[in-house]
């Protein structure tokens, strides 16, 4: 079993995540983070700020595309403010592929009855039916790698509905779609994308998705400096990301590299996880001439690497980096950004 | 639980969707489904979906109520296999 991804909402705006690679259909009405009791995905003994992404009416939107996977599961925590929107076009989640315009998905076939109803490709698999105005956690185990799709839904914990489609696209790329689907306010609180390897069943079972901020310098390679201050973390570990502040290696050549840890993750998460399924660790970026990668681990293990990124001058560059290696409810977790 | 044949229908996104009769004219069928359905066949041929349905689900016109005898019939294996 393996996280692939995954992302917690934050403070972050539209233009913000949109520079990032979200990417927002409709402009207007509400687009924004919001948090409250009855906003959040959390738990009782959690004692940070949780946040979730507050939308209106078919204002809905696209992960960033390079963390989809052709073949794995995605699940995602959603609330829908007083009732679902009732559209084929506004998903609550849909794994949508690249190049085509079908995916896997589910949306609300009536709005009245909370009826919602799960879609492979282009033939209806199922429906089930959802109640608004309450938390609930929601997957799709999804194969559109091959030109016969395949799929099962699941929400909170059981599965619903499954389906196959044939004659569709063979897909490598594809991305993740939701939002806008409650009359007055869809939220959505985080993400987890798994790879292949993770059971329908495992992937389905809900898991709260926390963001943390590393705490700790562990290390540099090459001579970083903060724009502020004299910590690395100090600039890095904002929440929401601030592009005001970072740290900066003037002469970067190959192997540079920058390195903050979370040592104190029970302290974040308010208890010690009975498990930690992944880390994910997220890096934004700028610069000439160069390349880069996240990277991640649990202290005691190895780097795992992230895809390598050009940044450019004219804005930030998003790369990311997941383990699900190692990780125990008392990790130290090692978030690293190098040079190539 | 009850089986039935819907008549399919294109959207206008192109999804296949059970349709009903409505004055000769087959229209969208989807508001009237209620949560629990489970398709066991789309059958493209026909076109028409094999619905697995619970009890509360009204049989629309254009629609077929069938035995699970009767769709194994029709579709071998399919309920039950």
């Amino acid at each position: 079993m393996a996280v692939s991804w995954s992302w917690a909402f934050g403070l972050e705006d539209v233009a913000t995540l949109e520079d990032m690679g979200w990417f927002y259909h409709v402009s207007g009405s509400t687009r924004e983070p919001q948090t409250g009791a009855d906003k959040v995905y959390s738990y009782p003994a959690f004692p940070g700020t949780k946040y979730s992404w507050a939308s209106g009416p078919v204002r809905d939107f696209n992960f960033p595309a390079a963390p989809f996977v052709p073949t794995g599961s995605v699940a995602v925590a959603v609330k829908a403010d007083t009732s679902w929107y009732q559209s084929n076009a506004i998903q609550i989640i849909g794994a949508m592929e690249g190049a085509g315009t079908r995916g896997c998905r589910m949306y609300c076939s009536n709005t009245a009855s909370n009826t919602i109803t799960c879609v492979v490709g282009d033939v209806v698999a199922g429906t089930f039916t959802l109640t608004p105005d309450d938390w609930h956690y929601l997957s799709i185990n999804y194969d559109i790698s091959t030109t016969t799709w395949d799929a099962t839904f699941w929400a909170n914990g059981a599965q619903v509905a499954s389906g196959s489609n044939s004659g569709r696209n063979a897909n490598t790329t594809g991305y993740y779609r939701t939002g806008g689907f409650s009359t007055i306010l869809a939220l959505n609180a985080q993400i987890i994308v798994y790879d292949s390897g993770t059971t329908a069943s495992d992937a389905a079972a809900p898991m709260y998705c926390t963001r943390l901020t590393p705490n700790a310098d562990t290390s540099e390679t090459g001579t970083w400096a903060p724009s502020v201050g004299v910590t690395n973390i100090g600039v890095t570990a904002g929440d929401p990301l601030d592009t005001a502040t970072f740290t900066q290696e003037a002469t970067p050549s190959s192997g540079d590299n920058v390195v903050t840890e979370v040592n104190n993750l029970v302290a974040q998460l308010g208890l010690t996880a009975g498990i930690v399924r992944g880390a994910t660790n997220h890096t934004y970026s700028s610069g000439t001439a160069v390349q880069a990668f996240a990277s991640v681990k649990d202290s005691g293990g190895v780097y795992v690497d992230g895809d390598t990124i050009t940044p450019d001058v004219a804005d930030t560059t998003y790369a990311w980096a997941t383990t699900a290696t190692g990780l125990t409810g008392t990790s130290t977790i090692d978030c690293k950004y190098e040079i190539v | 639980m009850k089986y039935v044949y819907a008549p399919s229908i294109v959207d206008s996104d192109g999804l296949n969707i059970p349709a009903k009769d409505a004055g000769g004219e087959l229209v969208s069928a989807m508001e009237d489904l209620v949560g629990g359905i489970n398709t066991l066949k789309f059958d493209s041929n026909e076109p028409r979906y094999v619905l697995s349905c619970p009890n509360e689900q009204s049989i629309e016109p254009g629609w077929t109520e069938r035995t699970a005898e009767e769709v194994n019939t029709d579709y071998p294996g399919l309920v039950g296999g």
